[in-house]
């Protein structure tokens, strides 16, 4: 069954111009999204996860960022003939795509209380009164599971834990009856068990309210879980996409396999040894020819050094691997 | 918040009589005797006694300064030596100059100076942000008395704009005031409207960049609020700060510009009574500018919980 998709992210190119040179840090990425489904992006930190997110809204700051190319098409419109600061795409962010972010004790503003915020971004949206929007507010707030909303609204955010922040952001998402929601790293800076809340509220979401989500993450652990796809990223590429399933049980490119193999698992043989990946991402700029992983791959070939491996289909299912890497190789 | 009002204001209590202590210490060590320095060198040395008896001069210090305090509060300041007067009716006579001028020239500066900082980071790197830089570089390197001898070769003699020198008072002749302002209230902005405009800068552009403007705009809030409602609050608590300090730079700007312009306020008076010894008049002064310091502190600290509720509740 072919499912409708409400976001598809079509060839997006996205750099920074820098003193020392363009920065690709989108380089041609293309990505869907089903209608209640949720997807995962995946990398190390610096491969242009979050500044592809960040893309989709046009929240790029420029200078020196700048959006070179690509579509981003949302509710049958290309996101990207609106100017970033235009109406049309002000009205897009908070009511049809959503943002949650990594850091939640200081995405909100310290000087003005929940309530106050939350209203604003209702109000920005959505044509009602002070006192209607508050009370949206407090059932956005019950919605995602704050105790005493109604006193909560009052409070500044400061007197929240970073977990009830994150509820918050979530909460005025729904108000604003967000279609999709993005999720940067919404469990990072939490605690284990608040970590799952969060994502366990996602998931309802999903359910009750018909939205789509997508999650940026490098905790595979996560991934496992919650997400039906996966996209891995690596230096501004995607280098790796297909169903949880496929990437977990058959992962093809050796960043992915790396990736996995750092995961520690309570129920598996605890002699196993985590093999971390050696060395760091590269630097996203003056790239050399050839698969950008390279450098830190166990299984280079002569084609790896000269030659960008493009996308291709492998297996039945919709398995998606960047790799000059054959199948017996791989799965050896 | 009240308990913390009640305890600043003890606090502010505390300051201003170490301030009289200080003051009154301080003109009493100074050589010179006021008395003689008044009557002259003609006049006899019984003379010159009997003026000191009627001052209370020839009393013990710790006696002077307990009927100077004491004075203080039936509203009676002492006698200046040289004006011949009540020092209570020569405040009430320059005080309100002194303030026509002062409180003008801070407004200007928190207005023109908060407004010129945001305009400086919204166009970070442009030409205006440049011109705005380097007129509060200027601005806070410029003495302010030869600012105002520029100001009156160049708009007075020069260009005929504004009158040489003088005060009228906004209620005698409004027009003619403002004439007459318009040049010693700008020498005596220029150095709170710089360092306001500098600290604005670059708190605003601190803000800019932190997270909470941009979850602001990734929910689709208007730019205009972002600046001036989400930005803007979070900005100018640092900027209060600086407001706080330079109040005492503007009274004491006050004091050179008065003497350049040549307006009879507080900050002339002030200086030849420093001159004369004239004690009374120096501690009255002093005292009633520390006063206008340390309420301007107190309003700041009250500032910073209407700005700040970390503060605000934290302060019970």
């Amino acid at each position: 069954m072919e499912q409708r998709r409400v976001l598809e992210v079509k060839n997006l190119k996205t750099s920074f111009f820098t003193p020392t040179g363009e920065v690709k840090a989108v380089d041609d990425v293309s990505y869907h999204l089903h209608e209640q489904e949720i997807i995962a992006i995946v990398g190390e930190s610096g491969c242009g996860k979050s500044v592809t997110q960040m893309s989709v809204l046009q929240l790029i700051q420029s200078p020196p960022g700048k959006i070179l190319g690509g579509q981003i098409l949302f509710e049958g419109k290309n996101l990207l003939d609106y100017a970033p600061k235009s109406q049309e795409m002000r009205r897009i962010r908070g009511a049809g795509i959503a943002m949650i972010f990594q850091e939640p004790m200081t995405s909100l503003n310290p000087v003005y209380t929940i309530g106050e915020q939350l209203t604003e971004v209702i109000r920005t949206h959505t044509k009602c009164s002070r006192k209607d929007a508050w009370q949206i507010g407090v059932a956005a707030l019950e919605a995602v599971g704050i105790p005493d909303a109604q006193e909560r609204m009052r409070n500044y955010p400061f007197q929240m834990s970073g977990g009830m922040v994150q509820r918050v952001l979530t909460a005025t998402a729904i108000a604003c009856r967000s279609k999709i929601i993005i999720a940067d790293e919404p469990t990072t800076a939490l605690d284990v068990t608040t970590q799952a809340q969060v994502m366990e509220l996602l998931l309802s979401l999903v359910e009750k309210y018909k939205t789509s989500i997508i999650v940026v993450t490098h905790n595979l652990g996560l991934v496992t879980r919650y997400s039906h796809r996966v996209y891995v990223m690596y230096a501004g590429k995607i280098i790796e996409a297909g169903a949880t399933e496929d990437i977990l049980m058959h992962p093809w490119h050796p960043y992915t396999r790396g990736l996995l193999e750092c995961v520690p698992n309570l129920t598996e043989d605890k002699e196993r040894e985590l093999v971390p990946i050696q060395g760091a991402p590269p630097r996203l700029q003056n790239l050399p020819p050839g698969c950008a992983f390279k450098p830190r791959c166990t299984c280079v070939s002569g084609l790896c050094r000269d030659e960008f491996p493009t996308l291709r289909r492998i297996g039945p299912n919709e398995h998606w691997v960047a790799c000059h890497l054959d199948a017996e190789v791989s799965q050896a | 918040m009240i308990n913390f009002i009640i305890k600043r204001i003890l606090v502010s209590f505390v300051v201003v009589f170490l301030v009289s202590l200080f003051v009154f210490s301080i003109m009493h060590i100074l050589p010179g005797d006021p008395v003689r320095l008044a009557m002259g060198f003609e006049a006899t040395e019984q003379d010159v006694q009997r003026v000191r008896e009627q001052l209370n001069l020839n009393k013990p210090l710790v006696e002077q300064y307990v009927l100077w305090i004491g004075g203080l509060f039936r509203g009676e300041f002492g006698i200046s030596i040289a004006y011949h007067r009540t020092v209570a009716a020569l405040l009430q006579e320059r005080l309100p100059r002194t303030i026509n001028l002062g409180i003008p020239a801070m407004i200007f500066a928190i207005i023109v100076g908060v407004g010129f900082g945001i305009i400086s980071a919204l166009w970070r790197g442009k030409w205006i942000d440049q011109v705005i830089t380097l007129i509060s570089t200027l601005g806070a390197g410029t003495p302010q008395f030869w600012l105002g001898i520029v100001g009156i070769y160049i708009f007075a003699i020069g260009l005929n704009w504004f009158p040489m020198q003088g005060y009228t008072a906004p209620n005698q002749d409004f027009a003619l005031y403002l004439k007459k302002a318009v040049m010693p209230v700008f020498c005596m902005a220029i150095v709170m409207f710089a360092s306001l405009a500098r600290q604005t800068r670059s708190s605003m552009l601190e803000v800019i960049n932190q997270d909470y403007i941009r979850t602001a705009r990734a929910y689709g809030i208007s730019e205009f609020s972002v600046i001036f409602r989400h930005a803007l609050k979070n900005a100018l608590i640092p900027v209060i700060t600086i407001i706080g300090l330079q109040v005492r730079v503007v009274i004491g700007g006050s004091l050179l510009v008065e003497q350049v312009f040549n307006i009879p306020g507080i900050g002339t008076m002030l200086t030849s009574a420093v001159s004369n010894r004239d004690y009374f008049v120096v501690q009255s002064c002093v005292l009633i500018i520390s006063l206008f310091t340390v309420a301007a502190n107190l309003i700041v600290d009250v500032l910073y919980g209407v700005f700040d509720p970390r503060i605000r509740l934290a302060r019970g």
